[in-house]
């Protein structure tokens, strides 16, 4: 047990695998996710996700293996783990019946929160749900009732918060809203969530994980996994003009994979494909320029995050 | 944490239109047999001679039946109270916020099993009417009145413990409310058979086991150790059970 101050991450998984009867639904998941992080944690439906959380957040018992959460077991000292740990399950847990109100200072209760309403007025202040802290749940709008959620997951301040697919089946409005909600609370906590929007991964989160098949197939930094499964990189080209005698130069470019033109008057833009995953936009120039190409603008693009993920999945799918 | 559910439930309890309805049906229903028994007494007495009247025993008659068809009824007024309790937390996905939080299985059980039995006794209030209005005519046994309301609050503790194991084997209240009922009649069943048993041997353990066996003891206004030990033990067994359910999640 390392305890809260001598632990620099927030969560290790080790060897954590999960059997359900017949299926095994983790397997041997090894990773750490740092203090102070949104980490994203990516996979297709039934990739094991949810089980994933679940055990972080002490509610699953693993079949082998363990995680610690800022050094505590779940298994081993569940209090420690569900009083830093605060969790917004895929549907938010509910009563319909409760206003905003009674619901949230039930759970500051059940999470032995001793003053209960400065804890509340925080935690409605944060999710923008004070005007409709008297209404019952059952009333809301979805959108609110997955901020309620969120309220509920942080009114005991926890440090690390687990946030399974919060913005699905949101309107766009509440997306934006909780997903800057997520960014804002990275400045204090740690946030792990799911979600198969990658767009929205990549906008949210520093460190992602993607899990398909119950088994971790990639973790770490975003750049560093664009870097490791990326491999072609794209770089857009606004030049001058370009004739297709100094394309078909281009094209022959050691590094260049394809060239791709178009022509919307007046502008021109060239869409390299390239076969490396190394820095070379300043070779790229100058072989524009020793061809008679004006560069006008460059911009590299590293693989989409998309692309990465249905290479991983597939990947492992064909395995 | 143990209060802290107890309140959340009793809450809710009262919130609910059905535990009103079913206040309102109970009040009725026992004040409707309280009432025919009454009558039917007053009829046997007139149609007998007079020196037979004393051969027919208003506290047998009377109370201990009126009791008796309290007790059947309850049978039928704990399941709806009992069915939502974990079946409605297991479908509503609510029991996660319960799981997340610091508080234990056996905590989440006891709470709202204390919540529902309060409840059950709270349901019972109205009938207190009754030894009232046979305490003013001058009749009763006060220590059968005693034993046939001790005897109702511990069966009703039995047959909510029994309703809130059926709640968490399923996450249909419907479901869950079928088998409470089922689980409670089964406790009466045994005490038919050991009445229709001639195995003496058999018929003594079947009327241990029976709930009604012990209330029919404590109707008599005897409370022994024995009936004391056996409703803890139903009860811890009853919320035992919910408590392995609850826990099977990580089987």
């Amino acid at each position: 047990m390392l305890g809260h101050d001598a632990a620099p991450w927030a969560l290790k998984a080790e060897k954590l695998h999960k059997d359900y009867p017949g299926v095994t639904a983790v397997q041997q998941l090894d990773f750490t996710i740092n203090s102070g992080v949104v980490h994203g944690f990516l996979g297709p439906n039934g990739a094991g996700k949810s089980t994933s959380l679940r055990m972080m957040c002490g509610l699953l018992r693993p079949t082998s293996g363990r995680v610690l959460v800022e050094g505590f077991d779940p298994v081993e000292q569940p209090f420690e783990v569900k009083s830093r740990v605060g969790l917004l399950p895929e549907n938010p847990p509910l009563y319909r019946d409760m206003t905003v109100n009674e619901y949230l200072t039930f759970t500051a209760r059940l999470h032995h929160v001793k003053n209960i309403s400065s804890a509340l007025e925080r935690v409605l202040t944060l999710t923008n749900t004070t005007h409709v802290a008297h209404r019952l749940i059952g009333n809301l709008s979805k959108g609110y009732r997955q901020r309620v959620g969120i309220a509920q997951a942080l009114v005991h301040d926890p440090s690390l918060v687990v946030l399974d697919e919060p913005t699905a089946g949101l309107d766009p409005e509440s997306v934006v809203e909780v997903r800057a909600l997520i960014k804002s609370l990275k400045k204090e906590k740690t946030v792990i969530f799911s979600s198969h929007l990658l767009h929205e991964v990549e906008e949210v989160c520093d460190t992602i994980s993607i899990i398909a098949h119950g088994q971790l197939m990639a973790h770490g930094l975003l750049s560093d996994v664009r870097q490791q499964f990326g491999g072609q990189a794209h770089v857009e080209v606004e030049v001058a003009a370009c004739s297709d005698e100094q394309a078909s130069k281009l094209r022959k470019l050691p590094f260049v994979s394809a060239l791709e033109i178009k022509r919307i008057p007046p502008q021109t833009h060239l869409h390299f494909l390239l076969n490396t995953k190394d820095e070379i936009r300043g070779e790229l120039v100058r072989g524009l320029v020793t061809n008679g190409v004006d560069v006008l603008a460059l911009s590299q693009k590293g693989p989409e995050l998309e692309k990465i993920f249905l290479e991983v999945t597939r990947t492992r799918g064909e395995a | 944490m143990i209060a802290v559910m107890a309140r959340r439930e009793m809450a809710q309890l009262w919130r609910s239109p059905l535990a009103w309805t079913l206040i309102g049906l109970f009040t009725l229903l026992t004040g409707w047999t309280f009432f025919n028994l009454l009558v039917g007494y007053a009829d046997n007495i007139q149609a007998v001679p007079a020196d037979m009247q004393s051969q027919i025993n208003f506290l047998e008659e009377v109370v201990m039946r009126l009791y008796a068809n309290i007790n059947f009824f309850l049978l039928f007024f704990i399941p709806p109270l009992t069915m939502r309790l974990l079946a409605e937390e297991k479908r509503q996905g609510t029991l996660d916020l319960l799981l997340a939080a610091p508080i234990t299985d056996t905590q989440i059980v006891v709470g709202k099993f204390l919540a529902t039995w309060l409840f059950t006794v709270i349901l019972l209030v109205p009938t207190l009417l009754f030894p009232v209005v046979l305490f003013w005519a001058g009749v009763p046994d006060q220590t059968v009145l005693l034993g046939c309301y001790v005897g109702l609050i511990l069966n009703s503790a039995c047959y909510v413990a029994l309703g809130l194991f059926a709640s968490s084997l399923t996450e249909n209240q419907v479901v869950a409310a079928l088998l409470g009922f089922i689980f409670i009649m089964a406790t009466w069943l045994l005490s038919w058979i050991a009445q229709s048993t001639d195995n003496f041997m058999v018929g003594e353990v079947l009327r241990w086991i029976s709930v009604t066996g012990h209330f029919e003891t404590l109707v008599k206004g005897v409370l022994s150790t024995s009936d004391l030990v056996y409703y803890a033990g139903f009860i811890g067994l009853s919320l035992g059970c919910s408590v392995q359910v609850l826990g099977s999640r990580n089987w």
